[in-house]
């Protein structure tokens, strides 16, 4: 018997917690606030859940909160060392919602992206026109959640949207704009579901339509070779062509599911259960 | 020609007195503001920019920063590390050490004896903690420093008031065991393998911190072998060269102590008495050292 536990906050998760619940004989669901994490001199980590121990559970799926990102990152690396099958692990949720560590990986592993900078206010601006070919979208993070997107076309209009930044809670992602298809791609143990997007995802009305689309053999090398480089099994990606424009922990799997009409749910219920199988 | 660079947080204050003294180990020293900094991605690699000035290029940097910090300045150390620049921590160090349960469990798991500790996201669960526990206990706000943001609960009914805010403002908490001490702590400055210690005594009877920012005092301190090795250990473990490290004598038992949390940038303001030494001019002259081994100049 699996039993499912999943972290998610009151009124989010629940339609994907119906579709999961056809796949495990038990699921649980709380929140990490119901979380209790100890540690002591002993060498070990124990993690309560509403005062149960963890180990009661088999497999673990998280709504991955950026506010909680401490948080998680702590949660991730006990349930990895207790082998818990989990949709998180520790590394790779660090380096996908750390922005600015996730396009250094990237790029140090030869991953095709846009060329871009990262800065934590407009002071890192000076001089930015030589790194740099407009017209570029920048992604604005707060505390760790990305919370505008735009496209600008010249230095003077981006200056004015960085001087809205604060140092220790946001920070900018100026990427070049990639006038290429643009797909959302779900992720789950070497197999890929993609959808193309229509309309202007980084444009001030942001409305899109998607549609169920596959993706060149070549797009699928560089999805392989981001999802490598990352070491993660279950993630989200968005590519402009055959370069990777954003990596996500939230696969959004309910909107793949009806994008698509794929089995989303029972590929991440078999990636949840594989070791137990096995 | 050696080049360093002294990058450094919003809400640092010494940053200074490392430019300064850097000057006397290498030939150039640029003091570097955080936000000023740029990270540049493309399909050649990663670098860091100041203006037109590639820090990449530099012999060493000193990462002079803050947990506040964090949010922007997690992916430096690699970066640097990447390229070939020395800089004194690595990639995890500021995560650890800007999370005071983090460094809890990344000590425990080390071997090291800290104080049983738990990590809470609400009060329910905090009160439960505190069962576990025990009280008096100490509620920390995981990233707070310099003494702020820790409180003492001697009761269950302590608990409630104090996290309903913390919870409200999205605050992380930290519910640790209160070990019994007459409120002073030894802060032992690990340089490499080498360390600096004076104790801190705490700011009145009523005071159970020991900070120096929240009115405590410095003395002359020689600490046990065992002390020592724990705080080069304990820096090791979190990945740093160089860092302050708290150490708690418990009173219940002769030669028990706890470590009680590590700083990344330790302070150097006012401990040249104590010491009989220049400490940031000793960071530099390790920093410079480092990188002569590392970079073979």
């Amino acid at each position: 018997m699996t039993k499912l536990l999943i972290l998610a906050n009151e009124g989010e998760f629940e339609e994907e917690q119906q579709r999961l619940e056809n796949s495990f004989e038990e699921v649980e669901r709380k929140s990490l606030a119901d979380l209790m994490i100890d540690v002591g001199s002993e060498r070990t980590s124990n993690i309560l859940v509403d005062g149960d121990d963890l180990n009661n559970w088999d497999s673990v799926y998280i709504k991955p909160e950026p506010k909680a990102f401490n948080y998680t990152r702590v949660l991730m690396e006990i349930v990895n060392m207790k082998e818990i099958k989990c949709n998180l692990d520790p590394s790779s949720v660090f380096i996908l919602t750390k922005k600015p560590y996730l396009f250094k990986v990237l790029a140090d592993k030869g991953v095709k992206i846009p060329r871009q900078v990262s800065i934590s206010t407009e002071k890192g601006m000076t001089e930015l026109g030589k790194d740099i070919d407009f017209p570029v979208i920048a992604k604005k993070y707060s505390n760790l959640e990305l919370k505008e997107v735009k496209v600008f076309e010249e230095f003077d209009e981006l200056k004015t949207f960085a001087e809205l930044t604060e140092h220790g809670e946001d920070f900018l992602m100026i990427q070049e704009k990639v006038d290429e298809d643009i797909f959302d791609i779900l992720y789950i143990e070497g197999s890929i579901i993609s959808l193309k997007v229509d309309g202007s995802p980084w444009s001030e009305s942001g409305e899109i339509s998607r549609t169920y689309h596959s993706i060149s053999d070549s797009q699928r090398e560089v999805v392989e070779k981001a999802v490598d480089s990352i070491g993660t099994h279950i993630c989200r990606l968005r590519m402009a062509g055959d370069r990777v424009m954003d990596m996500d922990t939230d696969p959004q799997l309910e909107m793949f599911k009806q994008k698509s009409g794929k089995n989303v749910f029972g590929r991440i219920s078999d990636a949840l259960k594989e070791d137990d199988e096995e | 020609m050696t080049k360093c660079a002294v990058i450094y947080g919003k809400k640092s204050a010494q940053h200074h007195h490392f430019i300064e003294e850097g000057k006397k180990h290498f030939d150039k020293v640029l003091g570097v503001p955080l936000e000023g900094v740029r990270t540049v991605y493309s399909e050649e690699g990663t670098k860091l920019m100041y203006s037109s000035t590639d820090l990449t290029e530099f012999d060493a940097v000193y990462l002079r920063l803050l947990g506040n910090d964090l949010m922007y300045g997690e992916h430096l150390p690699e970066v640097l590390k990447d390229n070939g620049v020395y800089t004194q921590m690595q990639s995890d160090s500021m995560a650890i050490a800007s999370n005071k349960f983090y460094m809890m469990k990344v000590l425990a798991e080390g071997g090291i004896p800290v104080p049983r500790s738990t990590y809470t996201l609400s009060t329910k669960e905090t009160e439960r903690a505190g069962g576990l526990l025990g009280y008096p206990a100490v509620i920390k706000i995981i990233s707070g420093y310099g003494g702020k943001g820790v409180m003492k609960a001697d009761s269950e009914s302590d608990i409630g008031p104090i996290t309903d805010t913390l919870t409200l403002f999205e605050q992380d908490i930290c519910l640790q065991e209160f070990i019994e001490n007459p409120g002073e702590d030894i802060r032992i400055i690990v340089v490499g393998d080498e360390t600096y210690s004076y104790k801190r005594i705490g700011g009145g009877e009523e005071e159970f911190r020991s900070n120096i920012s929240t009115g405590g005092n410095r003395e002359q301190v020689d600490p046990s072998k065992e002390m020592k090795d724990a705080a080069i250990n304990a820096a090791k473990l979190c990945g740093l060269d160089i860092a302050g490290i708290d150490i708690i004598e418990d009173e219940s038992e002769e030669g028990k102590f706890y470590l009680g949390e590590i700083n990344a940038s330790p302070g150097v303001e006012g401990t040249e008495e104590i010491l009989n030494r220049n400490m940031a001019e000793r960071f530099m002259e390790f920093i410079k050292r480092k990188t002569v081994e590392e970079k073979s100049l």
